[in-house]
């Protein structure tokens, strides 16, 4: 057999590997891998949307509409003073919430919406490069 | 992991439902090449587990970047070259190589019938030739491409690739004692 006949049947030869006896366990395994991998994405995303939405809702309720006052506008005083009430109670609701999971001084605390708003990004983007990071070491 | 009529797709198809998230046409990808990368690594001298581990890591990574398998090669050659760069890197973190131990079982395992042996005529090379020839005719590396995996000047990768051929040729060429039954691969 020539040198050119011999490449090629070495690279056959490779590529004729006997099915290994435990496949089926083999994929079992992979399998399982990867639904515990797409569970952890979904938990990951859940927990990101539930901060999402409390800072979404908190912006929400501490937004001040700028609704005008006066005599002149029918009801203002009642809606305001509904609107206000409504606030209080679910802020007061959040805030009983939080204090229950010991994370009182995190939402309500001194940072602004804004501020967590920034925070949550930067984590969000942090993770994100870390995560291209590691496949980009993998490959 | 399977569906009926999965079996009968071709691979690039397979490849297109994973790339969508269909892990059951993945499963039947791993379930046709899974054997071939196991092979590949432990040839290459990795340890039957830590081949498996690393073969399972491979296909996960595959499943990731499905979307970039555009069916320019086979999906095997594919997945063989991830394995092997990830063989590579891991051999490169441990800083010490197995090449013993479970492989001479495993080769008596596959080849109960006495037909043609790559699996031991691999282990009359040495470490380098088998590594060289293992990227290069198993996972279809180029020799520059070895050349930078192994961190290795491209004329010590050719020499390496030369030898090792040489050293299997002699060993399997037809005629000549095992390799004449190199016929009843199958």
């Amino acid at each position: 057999m020539s040198v050119d006949e011999f490449d090629p049947f070495i690279e056959r030869a490779f590529d004729r590997a006997p099915p290994m006896p435990d496949t089926a366990l083999f994929v079992a395994d992979l399998d399982a891998r990867l639904q515990s991998g797409a569970r952890f994405r979904a938990v990951g995303l859940g927990v990101a949307g539930a901060i999402g939405g409390v800072v979404a809702l908190r912006e929400m309720l501490t937004l001040d509409m700028q609704v005008p006052t006066g005599e002149d506008v029918p009801g203002a005083a009642l809606a305001e003073a509904t609107g206000r009430s409504i606030n209080l109670d679910v802020v007061s609701a959040i805030q009983a919430g939080l204090e229950r999971w010991g994370l009182a001084d995190m939402a309500l605390g001194g940072l602004g919406s804004m501020q967590m708003f920034w925070i949550g990004a930067a984590a969000v983007a942090a993770l994100a490069l870390a995560g291209v990071v590691r496949l980009s070491q993998d490959v | 992991m399977t569906q009926p009529g999965l079996s009968d797709r071709h691979d690039v198809e397979l490849a297109a439902l994973a790339a969508a998230g269909d892990r059951r046409a993945f499963g039947e990808l791993v379930r046709r090449h899974s054997s071939t990368v196991r092979a590949l690594l432990r040839r290459m001298g990795a340890q039957p587990s830590l081949a498996d581990d690393i073969a399972q890591d491979a296909f996960i990574l595959a499943f990731e970047r499905c979307t970039e398998f555009r069916g320019e090669g086979t999906f095997a050659a594919w997945v063989k070259r991830i394995a092997a760069r990830l063989y590579l890197k891991r051999r490169e973190k441990e800083a010490r190589y197995v090449s013993e131990l479970e492989a001479e079982d495993w080769a008596i395992a596959i080849d109960p019938l006495g037909r043609f042996d790559l699996d031991a005529a691999l282990q009359s090379l040495s470490e380098p030739e088998r590594l060289c020839v293992s990227l290069g005719h198993g996972a279809g590396m180029t020799h520059p491409e070895i050349a930078t995996a192994l961190n290795l000047p491209l004329g010590t990768v050719k020499s390496h690739v030369k030898r090792g051929l040489d050293k299997l040729r002699q060993i399997l060429q037809p005629g000549t004692g095992e390799a004449g039954r190199e016929s009843h691969v199958g």
